[in-house]
């Protein structure tokens, strides 16, 4: 469905703020360009939020230490909130900082003073008045995952494992998606592009990447990789599809760490979800950057 | 000062009446029983929980205290509310503090305090992005050296750069051993 | 000047039968077709393992035949106006459309094998066995006898079924709702007892995707020799050898609003863990379990023989469950060892605690009590917990808070005593 459709149907042009974080743009950019063409069919376009910087991590600099990585995301949302866009982002730890902290400053205005203090060196001020969106939120809540089928012009005909990681949903008290215990969002997006969103064991387990513990204890980290891989494998999974480049990161490089650390060896495909969409809508796999990642597509993957 | 306050110290940003929700444990397990990190490690979310209530600060040198993921399944389920995760994202703070930070997590700290990013750009990817059609380098820190400056003042007003044990003169990691 | 009584449980029952017994008229509205309340699901009782019917039987036809209460059962408290003394209550009776008086072995016998409607039973939660429109709610019920359940009834769908009708005399399909207008009551005695917690709100627990996660309760109907499995314990055609009991299931969870601890479940797993290593002497099993809360008179002997008979409790409670295979398999610390393990289990048990009728908040407003956050009526004070801030009005059994069968019959006894003394005082 092109733009001029999506507006007759009442679609108001929306521009967003993208926030890139680190592995997007730096190691995934793949994810950059099918999120912004995925989201260019439907009207929503994408502006370059200039000057932000690392999110930072949610579990490493929050672990280190909690108020520069309050300061530091705060200036991030502060940037897209001095332009007056909101945020989108395709990395559930930018999530977890950015809308955390946005959380704070709006629940807690002492914060807020704190933090536009330390910013007004900079010539910025957090007013508050943007909001921090999951880039799934954007797909599910301003396309909806009808416009997404009609707009399927070549259908994923696979078994995919549905990976959603851990902070896009948690902690919902602060994140606000309900119970994270049996989510389906991501599961009717994959669907959308008419593939089969298949349930295996731990299905909504960790990575293993976040918290710090892929820098400092990669075995261990793999390990949590490895089982998640090894389980969609056991169900007979062809790909898994991710909402998290951070999460991208770990089960597609994984996958190469886990053969040479373990000697184990996979070959599962992963994708992004706006990889997958991309795909559907006629993207070739290319143009998605589907072609360098450390694990090579398979037949049903290419277009 | 006791643990507790220290710990209420660190973890200001997240809120006094989070760190203290961990007075209320009742040592159930489920924390440590829902925990992916402790089916492959010998960290116990519990035990951690059990050594602040005691105000055992033994648990700050405990190299498991670095195990979990932060993915928030047993903050999700603890049924006394415990807000396990941001409590365990404060101790480290504390810990950190203390010296007790890895060379590997100061590395990534300072990737950060040079370039912005804990992860930076390659040649591989600038090549890639050009390929997309994407602009060769982000239009982050990477691109605006003003934006960077910022970063760095930031870190500096908050003594993050000594907590890592940055440079500036040599734009590297201070010498130092692991404890 | 009378007492009106609602809920039929034990809490109920006896305190509509020590007023009775004192020389009050008393009604006793029940809203199932048959009195018992939670009581009559559950086979044996701890600590003694007697058989519940033996108790309960005497106990609900002692009230229905007593000539000083008038039972309505498939009824309903609609209004209640006036004040202690002389309340004026109203009543909804639903038709049952079967005059048990007519009923015979013979002739319901037929009438339910004519029937061509099959639903659930609800007595047996659904899981284990279908029930016709026309039944007889349990094989112990009071008033004992066919009802014919007007939801599922094709005579009121479209009149084209009559077919119970041509097999047995009692039916008739013209009795019609009744309101019972009672007035000149002096105290009424709210008893409505309790739901099981729906497991369902801890979805780690996986109990909507496995048939070998169930109930407590699910389990207390398999062990009920008078039950649909005749007191066999089949899961999916084979009897499990390997069980877990989980505790503390909805209860000490403030996640799910219930923040207080049930009471029962502890001694009724032992009960329940006892009876099934009594029925398969070779299978393993373990409690997983927060604390053990053995406080009743014998419960802590109780707990040491369930002990004994290798039963394993592991401390720390179930943390998630998933499927492999034809097994469940619990994820769980046992926090003594401070070790994560799992256990692969043929069958595991979740010990649902207790939870307040989930239409409370509805009835307090009917009989203006109050109700405290987590939905039980709130007593007057912790010294007396059957007066209400309402005169004339007092709680018994599991509405007022979780409590045991033996607990139930004592508040009822208390607050029956509390609504005479309120009667006597308001004739003076
Ligand atoms: C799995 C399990 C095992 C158990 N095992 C034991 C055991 O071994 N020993 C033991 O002592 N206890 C046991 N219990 C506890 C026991 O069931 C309760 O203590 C007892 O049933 C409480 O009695 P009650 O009268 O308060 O409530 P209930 O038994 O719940 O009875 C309440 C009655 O009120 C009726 N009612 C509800 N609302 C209305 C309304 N608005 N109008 C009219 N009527 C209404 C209901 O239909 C019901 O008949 C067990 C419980 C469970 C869940
Ligand atoms: S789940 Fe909560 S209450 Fe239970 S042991 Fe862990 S922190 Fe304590
Ligand atoms: S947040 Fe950390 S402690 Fe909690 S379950 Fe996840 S890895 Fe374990
Ligand atoms: S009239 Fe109703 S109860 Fe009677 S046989 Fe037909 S469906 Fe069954
Ligand atoms: S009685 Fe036992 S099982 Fe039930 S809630 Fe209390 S501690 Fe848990």
């Amino acid at each position: 469905m092109g733009y001029d459709e999506f507006r007759r149907e009442g679609g108001k042009m929306k521009e967003y703020a993208y926030f890139l974080g680190c592995i997007t743009p730096n190691r995934y950019p793949g994810i950059e360009a099918s999120t912004i063409k995925v989201l260019k069919r439907f009207g929503i376009e994408t502006r370059d939020l200039n000057g932000a910087s690392c999110c930072p991590a949610p579990g490493v600099f929050g672990s280190f230490d909690l108020n520069t990585w309050l300061l530091i995301a705060a200036r991030n949302v502060t940037l897209a909130d001095m332009i007056g866009l909101d945020i989108y982002v395709t990395c559930n730890g930018c999530y977890g900082s950015l809308q955390e902290a946005d959380h704070l400053l709006k629940e807690r205005p002492e914060l807020k003073e704190w933090v536009n203090e330390i910013l007004s060196d900079e010539g910025l001020e957090y007013k508050g008045r943007i909001k921090v969106k999951h880039i799934i939120e954007v797909l599910y809540e301003d396309i909806g995952v009808d416009k997404i089928k009609d707009a399927v012009v070549s259908p994923i005909n696979a078994k995919i494992g549905a990976h959603y990681g851990c902070h896009f949903l948690k902690p919902s008290l602060v994140r606000g998606h309900g119970s994270p215990e049996k989510p389906t969002i991501l599961d009717e997006l994959i669907e959308a592009t008419c593939a089969e969103s298949i349930d295996y064991k731990d299905k909504l387990m960790c990575c293993g990447a976040g918290g710090g513990l892929r820098s400092r204890d990669l075995n261990t980290s793999l390990e949590f990789t490895r089982q998640k891989i090894a389980n969609m494998k056991d169900a007979g999974i062809e790909a898994s599809v991710d909402t998290c480049a951070f999460c991208h990161l770990q089960m597609d490089r994984g996958q190469i760490e886990i053969k040479e650390k373990f000697g184990e060896e996979y070959n599962l495909p992963i994708l992004f979800i706006t990889q997958l969409i991309g795909l559907s809508f006629g993207f070739s796999t290319k143009e998605l950057g589907l072609d360098k990642h450390s694990i090579p597509m398979t037949e049903k993957f290419i277009r | 000062m006791s643990l507790l306050s220290e710990i209420e110290e660190c973890g200001e940003v997240i809120g006094k009446d989070t760190i203290d929700s961990f007075l209320a444990c009742m040592q159930c397990g489920k924390c440590t029983g829902s925990c992916p990190s402790g089916r492959v490690t010998s960290y116990r979310t519990r035990r951690v929980i059990n050594r602040l209530q005691a105000g055992d600060r033994s648990v700050l040198a405990d190299p498991n205290l670095w195990m979990c993921t932060t993915c928030y399944t047993c903050y999700e389920r603890c049924p006394r509310e415990v807000r396990i995760t941001d409590i365990i994202r404060a101790v480290r703070n504390l810990a950190a503090k203390e010296g007790y930070m890895s060379k590997s997590h100061r590395a990534t700290a300072s990737y950060v305090i040079k370039t912005g990013h804990a992860v930076p750009i390659n040649d591989e990817t600038k090549k890639l992005r050009k390929e997309l059609g994407l602009s060769e380098v982000p239009p982050t820190t990477h691109k605006f050296p003003k934006a960077l400056e910022s970063i760095r003042k930031i870190i500096k007003k908050t003594n993050f750069d000594k907590l890592v044990g940055f440079d500036w003169d040599t734009m590297s990691l201070e010498e130092r051993g692991e404890k | 000047m009378r007492s009106l009584i609602i809920g039929g449980g034990p809490a109920g029952l006896q305190a509509s039968l020590d007023l009775a017994d004192a020389g009050y008229d008393v009604y006793l509205v029940e809203r199932y077709f048959s009195l018992g309340g939670h009581a009559v699901q559950i086979a044996k009782n701890y600590p003694n393992l007697t058989d519940i019917k033996d108790f309960m039987k005497p106990l609900m036809e002692k009230v229905y035949n007593h000539e000083k209460i008038t039972v309505l059962t498939n009824a309903e408290v609609l209004s209640v106006d006036g004040e202690v003394g002389n309340f004026k209550v109203k009543v909804e009776k639903r038709p049952t459309y079967v005059n048990v008086e007519k009923c015979t072995d013979d002739a319901c016998k037929k009438a339910m094998e004519v029937c061509p409607v099959e639903v659930p039973n609800e007595f047996n939660l659904g899981l284990f066995d279908k029930r016709k429109a026309i039944f007889i709610p349990f094989s112990y019920s009071v008033p004992y006898g066919c009802v014919i359940d007007e939801k599922s009834c094709l005579h009121f769908k479209d009149e084209g079924c009559s077919r119970c009708n041509e097999v047995c005399d009692g039916i008739n399909f013209e009795e019609k709702r009744e309101i019972v207008q009672i007035d000149d009551v002096g105290s009424i005695i709210v008893a409505t007892g309790f739901d099981p917690f729906d497991p369902n709100l801890r979805p780690e627990l996986a109990y909507d995707k496995y048939k070998n996660v169930i109930t407590s309760l699910e389990l207390e109907r398999m062990l009920d020799e008078n039950g649909p499995t005749k007191g066999k314990i089949i899961i999916d055609g084979k009897e499990p050898k390997s069980i877990v009991f989980a505790h503390c299931i909805g209860s000490r969870d403030k996640k799910v609003d219930n923040p207080y601890c049930s009471r029962i479940c502890c001694m009724y797993t032992a009960k329940e863990a006892y009876m099934v290593k009594e029925k398969i002497p070779d299978a393993t099993i373990s409690v997983s379990y927060i604390d053990m809360r053995a406080f009743g008179k014998g419960c802590e002997q109780f707990y040491e023989e369930v002990q004994k008979k290798q039963v394993l409790y592991r401390r720390g409670v179930a943390a998630e469950i998933y499927g492999a295979g034809d097994q469940v398999v619990l994820r769980a610390e046992d926090t003594l060892l401070s070790n994560a393990y799992e256990f692969n289990a043929d069958l595991i048990v979740l010990a649902v605690g207790v939870e307040p009728r989930s239409d409370s908040a509805e009835l307090s407003k009917v009989l203006g009590l109050q109700i405290d956050d987590c939905g039980f009526f709130v007593e007057k004070s912790i010294y007396d917990t059957c007066e209400t801030e309402k005169d004339g009005i007092f709680i018994a059994g599991c509405c007022q808070g979780p409590k045991d069968i033996q607990d139930s019959l004592m508040q009822g006894s208390a607050a029956a005593v509390k609504a005479i003394g309120v009667m006597k005082r308001c004739n003076n």
